[in-house]
């Protein structure tokens, strides 16, 4: 049982990450302050149910993504599968030009130093609701598998497929921007080209 | 790239029951990658395998595939190991490694926005912490 005496020393140093995703979960910055002052007056509410010695930042992450369910569960698009149906695995390096390249990593060193922080941002946002927050724990925050299950309430299984899929929808996103920029290889055109250069609403 | 359904009989990705771990579980999900589909990260399997001095019995697709879930540590020890034999030996998967390796590193270090003092303020105060 934790003392509440603790929570500031323990809590408050978590609160830059969890604004973090609360930005990519909600996209806004007004939402995203809420949902973090919410997150913390539930955590400390309940902070003498955490069992000390326990993972907090799981905890928090735990308490962050069931207030966002709650809230913006209703706003929520279903998922939308047929996006990511057909993105095979290794989408972008393979889109970069990755193994079939002769000339060196030219495409993909570019590719990592031109993407900007805007760019990162979008492509996890655009991500589907459900994949895009196993791909936030997983990538940006870098919980492991059993650590999400237990944060999303959702067997292991499903842990996995939704980081797949959601990891596909993200290079997805990035080699659209890749496109703009003109770092793709011309021989590496993708036949559904029809979709290049779309602008993607989230 | 086409994925295949018949893995190769020496394929140490594709055995019967390889999982003990995470992955083992991950596999039986009920969502767990596509419905009726091959399982991504093993499944790729019927590709021509390298020639390797040591004939790590897994094909480039395999390793590259797996490299997500390997750059996580979710792989059972033995594929982990498995996989870093191969890719130190075999340079095309050593770049595919390291691309996806740069990007997680890219993506997280850009998906970051700091809380506003004030608002930090504002939680801090309504915690009664100040």
């Amino acid at each position: 049982m934790a003392d509440q005496a603790t929570f500031a020393d323990a809590a408050m140093p978590l609160m830059d990450q969890l604004y973090s995703a609360a930005m990519r979960m909600t996209r806004n910055s007004a939402d995203a302050e809420d949902l973090v002052q919410e997150t913390y007056l539930k955590a400390y509410r309940a902070y003498d149910r955490f069992e000390e010695g326990t993972n907090l930042k799981a905890w928090m992450y735990r308490i962050l993504t069931n207030s966002y369910i709650n809230r913006y569960r209703a706003k929520q698009r279903r998922p939308d599968e047929s996006d990511i149906a057909d993105v095979e695995d290794m989408y972008l390096y393979r889109r970069l030009g990755g193994e079939n390249s002769e000339l060196g990593s030219s495409a993909e060193d570019a590719f990592l130093e031109s993407v900007t922080d805007t760019q990162v941002k979008a492509a996890l946002e655009a991500i589907p609701d459900n994949f895009r927050m196993a791909v936030l724990l997983a990538d940006v925050e870098g919980f492991a598998y059993k650590e999400i299950a237990e944060i999303l309430d959702v067997p292991i299984g499903t842990v996995m497929s939704r980081i797949h899929r959601g990891r596909k929808a993200l290079e997805k996103q990035l080699h659209d921007y890749a496109g703009e920029r003109n770092l793709l290889p011309d021989v590496e055109e993708p036949a559904d080209s029809s979709t290049d250069g779309e602008v993607v609403v989230p | 790239m086409s994925m295949q359904n018949e893995p190769s009989e020496n394929d140490i990705f594709a055995m019967s029951d390889p999982f003990s771990g995470a992955a083992a579980q991950a596999f039986s999900g009920v969502d767990a990658f596509s419905p009726g589909g091959p399982m991504p990260v093993f499944a790729a399997a019927a590709s021509a395998p390298v020639e390797l001095p040591d004939a790590v019995h897994a094909s480039c697709l395999d390793v590259q595939n797996s490299i997500p879930f390997f750059l996580d540590g979710e792989l059972t020890p033995v594929q982990q190991q498995a996989v870093q034999n191969h890719v130190d030996l075999c340079p095309p998967c050593q770049r595919a490694q390291l691309f996806q390796s740069q990007l997680r590193t890219v993506v997280a270090e850009k998906a970051i926005d700091p809380m506003p003092e004030d608002v930090r303020a504002r939680i801090t105060r309504a915690l009664g912490f100040d």
